[in-house]
């Protein structure tokens, strides 16, 4: 317990229970489809954030092609479904297995490269899997998975109707990624990757094997991003290459720990609350005007990188700032 | 052998646009430090720019050049002022997702305007092919390539021998340095960004005379130009153009020896052998 809310005062424990006490009965007071579907999506893209934000937000190495890990979360479950009828207790930590191994032999060539090559690099590996997923039989090509059949036994297989036990199982997962995730922002580990982040040479000066670390970064941060994806292919039971390993996913899970704030711990959440409203409500009022909806998400998100680059954690800070340089001024 | 020579020369001349298109990014990359995901909108407005003037005066794609070239060189300027210049303040990586928000708005903005169909200019004046020795050329190809050689020779001449073009070249080196020395390092800026999309507004308007446009043909084109400016070497104008031809020729020659769906497994795995063996890229140096 110590370890999780040690570096918090009553007040942020307290508002942190008020938002957990939330999360858990909104299902329960909000009845309509809409929004029970945008609280699932909330979580799979907070857990999506998290995965990121311990490359891109604690490491520093700013990777633009986790889709890619998106994909295979997803192609994990529903391939093995197809083929074996494996449940998706078994698949899913499978896939993360899979995940961190591919990503321990790509990295091994791509962490040497920094900055935008890295992410180049990274973007341009995803979009190669794309094609090899859209062009192989084994994968079912475009036409995608689908993983729906009402024979299958619900608890085994993951299959369920009301979608209210899809979110309170996600949410269960969710924060057990973020007591993890906490937990290990607080040992040695991270505060190597923090370190790296800050300045490489001076790290490896201080005798961090930075490679090293890096490439555990990245095969952790792959497997939590396999999990999101297994986790989106489990709840959606269809999916395709096209719609789960495009540039557009990358940089919306980047985007997610970006708006939140990036290397934080609760940043991705606030993250994905704020990216999923945006998008999901965009859509759905202006969505019949063409790309209107799009156009209104790019500008938003425009005025609030802009105008808060640590994220949305920073707005009280920011706005004490305001305050303060106006009193100052009334001083004057 | 005839089946090899096609083959590179289409390569040749596909990657003279991945060529311009890298240029422009390299530009951006190099002055500034921002990984601009905009350049490939940049091109895909210069297409409808150059498909709405073609149909309607009639007249063939090349007389609308200037046009294209000066509506994109404001349209950056102004997104320079406008935008760039406060997220220069910001880290890199907000200057990156700032430009991807700016090319969704793009993108979805011409979606709204103009619809989503495939557009293609009927008379650019240009039809049928020419057979020189082996080689069939076809002549809708022709004028794509001079316009994209004029680019490159007026860009290179611009940097290298021009006032303003070497005190850009300055502000890339040092900023800090070239400010000491009395450049006018926001000129700089404000002007390599203009350029930078008026080079990618001479592409579209290139690749209008065999492309069809629609809102999001910029992505494969601007994602190819990304991968020729690493190859080519961080930044650098020469090396983006050598890295776009690479790209070109692979492309080509994957599509003609193995399979065309798998013509982008290809790049990418000429792109990681380079960057194994030169992770500063072909004129990364150092």
């Amino acid at each position: 317990m110590k370890a999780i809310f040690g570096d918090m005062n009553k007040k942020q424990v307290a508002l942190l229970v008020v938002i957990l006490a939330f999360a858990l009965i909104a299902p329960q007071i909000f009845s309509s489809l809409f929004v029970r579907n945008l609280l699932i999506l909330i979580v799979i893209w907070s857990i999506l954030g998290m995965g990121w934000n311990v490359m891109g937000g604690y490491c520093g190495q700013v990777s633009n092609g986790h889709s890619m890990y998106y994909g295979l979360g997803a192609y994990s479950v529903g391939l093995t479904l197809q083929y074996f009828k494996l449940t998706p207790w078994i698949a899913i930590p499978l896939g993360m297995c899979l995940a961190a191994c591919f990503a321990w032999v790509i990295g091994k060539p791509i962490l040497r490269l920094k900055g935008h090559a890295f992410a180049i690099c990274t973007m341009a590996l995803a979009e190669c899997m794309r094609y090899i997923c859209v062009n192989l039989k084994f994968t079912n090509g475009a036409k995608g998975v689908s993983m729906f059949s009402k024979k299958l036994n619900p608890i085994v297989y993951l299959q369920f109707k009301d979608s209210r036990v899809y979110y309170y199982l996600y949410l269960a997962i969710m924060l057990i990624v973020l007591i993890i995730i906490k937990i290990l922002s607080k040992r040695k580990f991270f505060y190597y990757l923090r370190t790296i982040k800050g300045n490489e040479d001076a790290a490896a000066s201080v005798g961090i094997d930075v490679s090293k670390y890096k490439i555990r970064a990245y095969m952790l941060s792959a497997a939590i991003v396999s999990l999101g994806g297994s986790l989106y292919a489990q709840y959606m039971l269809y999916f395709d290459p096209a719609s789960m390993m495009t540039l557009n996913v990358s940089m919306m899970i980047v985007l997610v720990a970006v708006m939140g704030g990036i290397g934080t711990v609760l940043g991705p959440i606030l993250g994905a609350v704020i990216i999923e409203c945006l998008s999901e409500y965009t859509r759905s009022f202006l969505g019949k005007f063409g790309g209107l909806d799009m156009v209104l998400y790019g500008v938003l998100v425009i005025i609030i990188v802009l105008f808060l680059p640590g994220g949305l954690l920073t707005l009280p800070a920011k706005i004490r700032e305001w305050n303060d340089r106006r009193k100052a001024g009334v001083a004057k | 052998m005839s089946t090899l020579l096609q083959a590179l020369y289409e390569g040749l001349i596909n990657g003279t646009i991945y060529a311009l298109i890298a240029m422009g990014i390299a530009l951006v990359w190099g002055v500034m430090g921002i990984l601009s995901f905009s350049q490939g909108e940049f091109l895909m407005i210069a297409m409808f720019v150059a498909y709405f003037f073609s149909t309607a005066t009639g007249l063939p794609p090349i007389v609308a050049l200037p046009l294209c070239m000066g509506i994109l060189f404001v349209l950056g300027l102004l997104i320079y002022k406008t935008i760039i210049y406060k997220a220069l303040q910001g880290p890199t990586l907000s200057q990156r997702l700032i430009t991807f928000a700016l090319s969704l708005v793009l993108v979805n903005g011409m979606l709204m305007f103009f619809g989503g169909t495939f557009k293609t200019i009927q008379k650019t004046g240009m039809e049928g092919s020419l057979n020189v020795g082996p080689l069939v050329i076809a002549k809708n190809r022709i004028i794509p390539f001079l316009i994209a050689v004029c680019v490159f020779a007026f860009m290179l001449w611009f940097l290298n021998k021009t006032r303003q073009g070497k005190a850009i070249r300055a502000t890339s080196m040092d900023k800090t340095a070239a400010e000491h020395v009395g450049i006018n390092t926001e000129r700089s800026y404000s002007l390599a960004f203009g350029l930078s999309a008026a080079i990618a507004g001479a592409a579209g308007c290139a690749l209008s005379y065999y492309y069809y446009c629609y809102p999001s043909v910029g992505g494969n084109f601007q994602l190819f130009g990304f991968i020729a400016v690493v190859m080519g070497g961080f930044g650098s104008v020469e090396g983006a153009i050598v890295g776009g031809l690479i790209m070109g020729l692979v492309d080509s020659l994957t599509g003609v020896y193995f399979n065309t769906a798998f013509k982008y497994l290809g790049v990418c795995v000429i792109f990681m052998l380079i960057l194994q063996f030169k992770p500063k890229g072909l004129f990364g140096g150092k």
